[in-house]
């Protein structure tokens, strides 16, 4: 037999090949009890091999929980089956893949895999069901083409993202994918970025103004900027740090508003060092970046950094990769032509060209955006693809923060030949870069951490939206929706103009999936602005809720006004009493079983067996309504953060996650007095010593939003820090209803 | 050789008048009752807005069953991830037999009674490792005479055809169809 070890020896990189080949080593040694189960899980996160749903062993089928009884009775990680099917993420830097590429990760995906790949919003792919003792030739096989999985995962420097137009971009001021490769292949495997308490991501854009790069949200950002210094134009970097999503959402702030291309690489590996040393590590709840840079301030932050970058050991490579910039670019593989549009065009091919065709700088070339529904194509489609791309653009393809690809370097008289043969494949879809093209996580799919049914909620809006997407308002057209499982973020719905993220409630004695709706995000502007939310609706209610936003935008919007000013004028008041009545008043289970169902899912959303009285569907126990007042405080907390009455806002916050907390402590403590010291003593005796308050993956994060605010009182007057507050009294909330939904029925002492 | 990760396709007869979500409920029912022997089901994933791909995975530990429409040809593909026992004979038994067990369930389903059947005169072999079996006439004289005794005992006859898939990025695959009309 032969092995893809000796196979692809000659072609794989040989520090690449030693670290596939010392992951399979750990794989042994891990199988025969060798290496301890947690040291392990850290292992081969680091090298991209992640864990998926279900992989406890245990599965809800509808009926019941069940174990899922696997043979192996090893562990991968704390509490993760060995053999459970896990997932595996691909970095791709820039998002930046040739066809030969393409055509390895379409074999993969079939002989591994479920002949499925995934784009993610950070422009990876990912493979699902994959065996981890697999994982080994996988690496090799993409290592042979160029392509690592290592640090995809882990306490490591993440995919290294870039907008996917830049260097054909009109908007841009020059084209950043040498200095993300640069970076990208600097940072790999560094010595200095081992040793982080969580994961850094790193974003590019060619400009301030545009979304695809996204820099406002990442742990580090660069934004290119040109300036003339004695008369001749310069090229560097406005170089954010401290931004992130997650939970609760930071802004980045401003580095260095313009840092030359040679401190790119030292800065970022100063930056590096001081993270690893002062960030913390074993409160992940409060282990990014972001939270470091809130702590010390971004002066003290940048005064520490510099003194870093002061004694850093030269490294020939920090200015290397300048050399070869002048050579660095892309020859069009067709020399080009205009769209002769006096030409007959085939069907479909004008709305396709309005969505997903954006001329290039260079005349006479276009950027082509490939739309993928949830971001999958099949490994059939994908070599299909890669042969379009050699026919049409040769090795210009990226791929997109949004789930799809792009060919670049289209010669426009090829768009409607190219169009044709996308058509063939199933990959000529309309409505790229538009409301229809919903961005998703994997959610309950395959990720541990979903809530709810994201792919399936983005699949039925992409259905109904795509059906009227032909009589639909431009301004609408032009919206963005993303949807998250959970609060975790990596649907990216803080950013959208309308959001989603997964949560649960409560209704008739049952769970039901329900989402947070988020309003007030922005695409534009490297993702300027974090939305939040107005309150949570029934899942199978969520497409009511775009109709009835989108049509009150329509029918009330000034001239040329944009969604997100449209948002900040009528105020959240007035969006909340769009969607309220949907909020409220659940169908009796036995009437509508599948409003009790997430979308895709035909099974019983409970998740456990919370038996329900003849009564129950009449039943709201004060519990319920108590809660609701919390949700109630949180959200007028939101109006007073509109109207920058910050104190107010931040004490009605800290309210909120009193309330919320004095309504669990009454489960077992009826009488419990109102004062917050006492509330909070009950509470942490009660909830969090117990760790009944506690998630399941996120442990006691919640706990300590209402612990911190308690103890260090109010947070600063400034709209960032009363923002984030109020998300973490939401997300609080959204816990304490999970806590009371884990709760067994009679803990009334 | 110790070839391992093969896969067995069985195509849906051409009255077939199924949607793919109507597979979900069923798929979550065999993981409720275990259904399929000598498999751990674990769970279902829904690909039908893929055109021409797996549609409706029924994702197990030995190996997965998926409602697959590649090439526009629907039908019931099982796709073998773990250790399979025995000669090359009784492996293509193995898979074959656990495609079969799949497709009898469907066909005996309530809901979808009279609406699905399977074609038992042809299957289609696919090897998932292009590295040890590449798609050469190499190596379909190596698989001939085991597909051939494969074959012998799923159609209970010697009269059919093995024709093998040429393009050379497919995997390794061969069409089996009986000469005789059941």
């Amino acid at each position: 037999m032969k092995n893809w070890k000796e196979q692809l020896s000659a072609e794989i990189p040989a520090d690449w090949g030693k670290e596939i080949d010392i992951f399979e080593t750990q794989i042994e040694l891990r199988k025969l009890g060798k290496l301890d189960e947690k040291i392990f899980a850290e292992t081969r996160l680091r090298r991209g091999v992640y864990g998926q749903r279900y992989d406890n062993g245990q599965r809800h089928d509808g009926v019941e929980t069940r174990e899922l009884a696997y043979p192996s009775g090893l562990f991968k990680g704390p509490e993760t089956v060995w053999d459970a099917p896990g997932m595996l993420r691909i970095k791709i830097p820039f998002g930046g893949v040739t066809p030969d590429q393409l055509d390895v990760l379409a074999e993969v995906a079939e002989e591994y895999s479920n002949g499925i790949l995934h784009v993610t919003t950070r422009q990876d792919f990912q493979f699902h069901y994959v065996h981890i003792e697999e994982t080994p030739d996988i690496m090799r096989r993409l290592a042979a083409v160029g392509i690592t999985t290592r640090e995809a995962c882990g306490n490591s420097i993440r995919n290294i993202t870039a907008c996917p137009t830049a260097g054909v971009c009109s908007g841009e001021s020059f084209d950043v994918t040498p200095y993300a490769k640069a970076l990208a292949d600097f940072l790999l495997g560094h010595p200095d970025c081992q040793d982080f308490g969580r994961k850094v991501k790193i974003a590019f854009s060619g400009c301030q103004s545009e979304a695809c790069g996204l820099v406002m949200m990442h742990d580090i950002g660069a934004i290119a900027v040109k300036k003339t210094l004695k008369g001749k134009e310069v090229h560097g970097f406005s170089y954010y740090v401290g931004g992130g999503l997650g939970t609760v959402p930071y802004q980045a702030k401003l580095f260095d508003s313009f840092l030359p291309p040679e401190e790119l690489l030292p800065i970022t590996q100063a930056i590096a060092r001081v993270f690893g040393r002062l960030g913390e590590k074993r409160n992940r709840a409060t282990a990014r970046l972001k939270f470091l840079v809130a702590k010390l301030g971004i002066d003290e932050f940048r005064r520490l950094v510099l003194e870093e970058r002061a004694i850093l050991p030269e490294d020939a490579r920090w200015t290397s990769f300048l050399d070869e910039l002048p050579a660095y670019g892309e020859t069009p593989l067709k020399s080009s032509v205009e769209l002769d549009e006096s030409k007959p065009q085939p069907e479909g091919f004008a709305e396709w060209y309005h969505t997903n065709v954006k001329a290039q700088k260079q005349p006479g070339y276009s950027v082509a955006t490939v739309a993928l529904p949830l971001g999958d194509l099949s490994s059939d489609q994908t070599r299909k693809l890669a042969e379009v791309a050699r026919k049409y653009v040769g090795e210009s393809v990226r791929t997109t923060v949004e789930q799809n690809f792009v060919l670049r370097w289209v010669s426009e008289a090829d768009l409607p030949d190219l169009y044709q043969d996308l058509r063939r494949i199933g990959l000529s879809d309309s409505g790229a870069n538009t409301i229809v093209d919903v961005t998703a996580c994997p959610g309950t799919d395959t990720c541990k951490l979903g809530i709810s049914s994201s792919r399936g909620l983005a699949e039925e809006l992409h259905t109904r939206l795509a059906e009227k997407s032909f009589q639909m308002d431009e301004a609408v057209r032009n919206l963005r929706i993303k949807v998250s499982g959970c609060f975790n973020s990596c649907g990216q719905h803080h950013v959208a103009d309308i959001g989603f993220f997964g949560n649960s409630r409560t209704l008739n004695g049952y769970k039901v999936p329900h989402f947070q709706v988020v309003l007030g995000g922005q695409w534009k502007e490297n993702a300027g602005a974090f939305g939040m939310p107005i309150g949570a609706v029934p899942s199978k209610r969520i497409p009511e809720v775009v109709n009835r936003i989108t049509d009150h935008y329509v029918l009330n919007r000034k001239l040329q006004e944009s969604f997100l000013d449209f948002t900040a004028r009528i105020g959240k008041q007035e969006l909340r009493s769009l969607i309220e009545n949907l909020m409220k008043n659940a169908p009796a289970h036995e009437e509508s079983p599948e409003f009790y169902h997430d979308w895709g899912d035909t099974r019983e959303f409970t998740l456990g067996d919370r038996g329900t009285g003849e009564c129950a569907g009449e039943v709201v126990t004060s519990t319920e309504f108590d809660l609701a007042d919390a949700e109630r405080e949180v959200f007028e907390a939101q109006l007073e953060l509109e109207k920058k009455n910050y104190m107010l806002a931040d004490a009605l916050a800290y309210q909120s996650m009193l309330g919320a907390s004095r309504t669990l402590i009454k489960q077992q403590y009826f009488d419990v007095p109102e004062p917050p010291d006492i509330v909070v003593n009950e509470f942490t005796k009660r909830f969090v010593d117990t760790k009944l308050f506690f998630d399941k993956y996120a442990q006691g994060k919640f706990a300590r939003y209402l612990l911190n605010r308690h103890q260090h009182g109010p947070v600063p007057a400034d709209p960032d820090s009363v923002h984030q507050l109020i998300d973490q009294a939401q997300l609080f909330i959204d816990a304490a209803h999970a806590c009371y939904s884990r709760l067994p029925e009679n803990t009334l002492s | 050789m110790d070839l391992q990760r093969l896969s067995i396709k069985l195509f849906a007869e051409p009255n077939y008048d199924v949607k793919q979500p109507e597979f979900v409920p069923i798929f979550h029912s065999w993981i409720q009752k275990q259904k399929i022997k000598d498999h751990l089901l674990i769970d279902v994933a829904d690909y039908k807005h893929v055109p021409e791909g797996p549609g409706i995975l029924l994702v197990a530990h030995e190996g997965n069953y998926s409602t697959d429409e590649s090439e526009g040809e629907p039908g019931l593909l099982y796709q073998r991830k773990r250790f399979l026992e025995g000669s090359l004979t009784e492996r293509l038994n193995t898979v074959l037999k656990a495609a079969l067990q799949a497709v009898e369930l469907l066909e005996q389903e309530p809901y979808l009674k009279e609406r699905i059947r399977f074609d038992r005169n042809h299957f289609q072999v696919i090897s998932n490792d292009r590295l040890n079996l590449p798609n050469t006439e190499q190596s379909h004289e190596f698989m001939h005479s085991s597909l051939s005794e494969a074959a012998k005992g799923f159609f209970c006859h010697e009269q059919f055809t093995l024709t093998r898939r040429e393009s050379d990025k497919d995997r390794y695959s061969v069409s089996v169809k009986s000469s005789i009309p059941s």
